[in-house]
């Protein structure tokens, strides 16, 4: 599992999930506390506009240590068109931290991809 | 020879038979998630004429239409007897993709895309009757050059909200099931929630084959066809050899438009063998299910085909069971007279599924 290691005293923690090409699909980033099953908070998105799909975790920073970033994307792609990487991307400051990533294959009418990053504080 | 028609015979009808309309929709259950594999996600377009099927003259239009593949499919003609009756069907082809028929079960989606050409390439087979009841036997082989290429113009690209919502409601049934569970474990999908993914994921093939019935695409094909002394295939002679190439393209969601030139040599009533080349354009108008089509071609230095045909029908998708083609239409006569009235029907069936 990829672990994005923050600064505490940094800026916002950055999460972002792209589709690369664009295809038609939705997302739902979700926010798990630290070792128990509680959502911290959840943001929901689709394909439609690309410029909003980049969130700013609450502050401070310090309280995201331990928890895990889950995104559930499902896309759809035609047939006759290449693959699309679908990811999820954490940065602070503009830069890059950590990255899950998946491949979806064309002739798929809204496969799942499943990424997770880590959250520890450096 | 004669083994070989009578096995293409009996596979034809036995598929025809028992396969052909034992069809639903394809459900792709597995313990999490959608399916891999590329037999799920088979989009319902049309089945065209087989390069076979086409060179046992079942109707007289020269093109050949272009479309995605499929493992198998079935197709009969020759249902009208003496004096319009219906009768047992004269003509029957087969046309299969070995690839994804031999591996169908087991082929993923990824190893499909990876080696499309190959998996596109399709083989056909067919027999018939000519009009002096002499045996007919052809063989044929299809390629795709492109398929479907232009999906990026038509909203696959991210903007298509249709499709986007209904990726929201798939969305929000695998994080329904997710928030049971926290990660690293896996979440586990209930058969209510299996099969209401299903459903959504039929509705997105849906809209597909709505949508891009009429994308572009360029095929070429080659075939050949053999005479019979009788209907056991006795003595074959080679009659006639073709060769197809066709251009198709889709008009906004409405409409298809198709060029095609068809060369060849097929042998005249003297025995000796001519040039036979045409060249055809038909436009289609409707969507996947329904549509109409007229089109019009002229034969060069053919002494087999008609000088100039014009031709209008429909092509009707029977849900769960197949396709059906009715055409008519005028033509010159071959050798000179009066132009005739033309008209054809036509059954075709993909196994397994639609």
């Amino acid at each position: 599992m990829a672990v994005a290691r923050f600064e505490p005293a940094g800026g916002p923690i950055e999460v972002a999930v792209s589709c690369d090409p664009n295809r038609n699909g939705s997302y739902t980033i979700i926010l798990w506390e630290a070792n128990a099953n509680e959502v911290v908070k959840k943001y929901p998105g689709n394909f439609l506009n690309t410029a909003d799909d980049e969130y700013s975790l609450d502050t401070p920073n310090a309280k995201h240590k331990g928890r895990l970033l889950e995104a559930m994307v499902v896309v759809a792609i035609p047939p006759g068109v290449g693959p699309s990487d679908v990811s999820m991307t954490v940065s602070q400051d503009g830069a890059e931290l950590a990255r899950d990533e998946r491949s979806v294959a064309p002739g798929s009418p809204g496969a799942l991809v499943d990424l997770f990053v880590e959250l520890e504080s450096q | 020879m004669t083994n070989f028609l009578r096995w293409l015979r009996w596979m034809v009808t036995a598929f025809t038979l028992a396969l052909g309309p034992s069809i639903g929709h394809a459900q792709i259950v597995r313990d999490s998630g959608l399916s891999p594999f590329a037999k799920d996600y088979k989009v319902d377009f049309a089945i065209p004429d087989a390069p076979a099927f086409k060179l046992l003259q079942v109707d007289e239009s020269a093109i050949l239409r272009p479309q995605t593949v499929r493992d198998l499919t079935l197709a009969v003609d020759g249902f009208r007897g003496n004096n319009n009756a219906f009768v047992v069907p004269k003509q029957f082809g087969i046309e299969v993709s070995p690839g994804l028929l031999i591996g169908a079960a087991q082929l993923k989606l990824s190893d499909y895309n990876a080696k499309k050409f190959l998996y596109a390439t399709r083989f056909s087979g067919a027999t018939g009757r000519d009009s002096l009841n002499r045996g007919q036997i052809a063989a044929g082989v299809r390629f795709s050059l492109v398929d479907e290429e232009d999906m990026r113009s038509k909203g696959a690209n991210g903007t298509d909200t249709a499709v986007t919502r209904l990726t929201e409601r798939m969305r929000d049934i695998y994080v329904t099931a997710r928030l049971r569970t926290r990660p690293p474990a896996p979440f586990v999908l209930t058969e209510d929630e299996k099969n209401a993914l299903n459903a959504l994921a039929d509705s997105i093939k849906g809209y597909w084959a709505d949508h891009y019935w009429n994308a572009r695409s360029v095929e070429f094909a080659f075939a050949g066809r053999a005479l019979t002394t009788d209907t056991l295939g006795h003595n074959p002679k080679m009659d006639e050899i073709a060769g197809w190439i066709t251009y198709a393209n889709g008009l906004r969601g409405w409409g298809q438009f198709l060029f095609g030139a068809k060369v060849g040599s097929a042998r005249e009533s003297t025995g000796s063998f001519h040039a036979s080349n045409t060249l055809a354009a038909r436009l289609y108008i409707g969507s996947n299910a329904l549509k109409t089509f007229v089109e019009g071609q002229e034969a060069s230095s053919s002494t087999t085909q008609a000088k100039w045909l014009v031709n209008s029908g429909v092509e009707i998708k029977i849900p769960g069971v197949g396709w059906i083609n009715a055409s008519a239409g005028y033509a010159s006569a071959v050798n000179g007279g009066e132009p005739r009235v033309i008209s054809s029907f036509k059954f075709k069936t993909g196994v397994p599924g639609t």
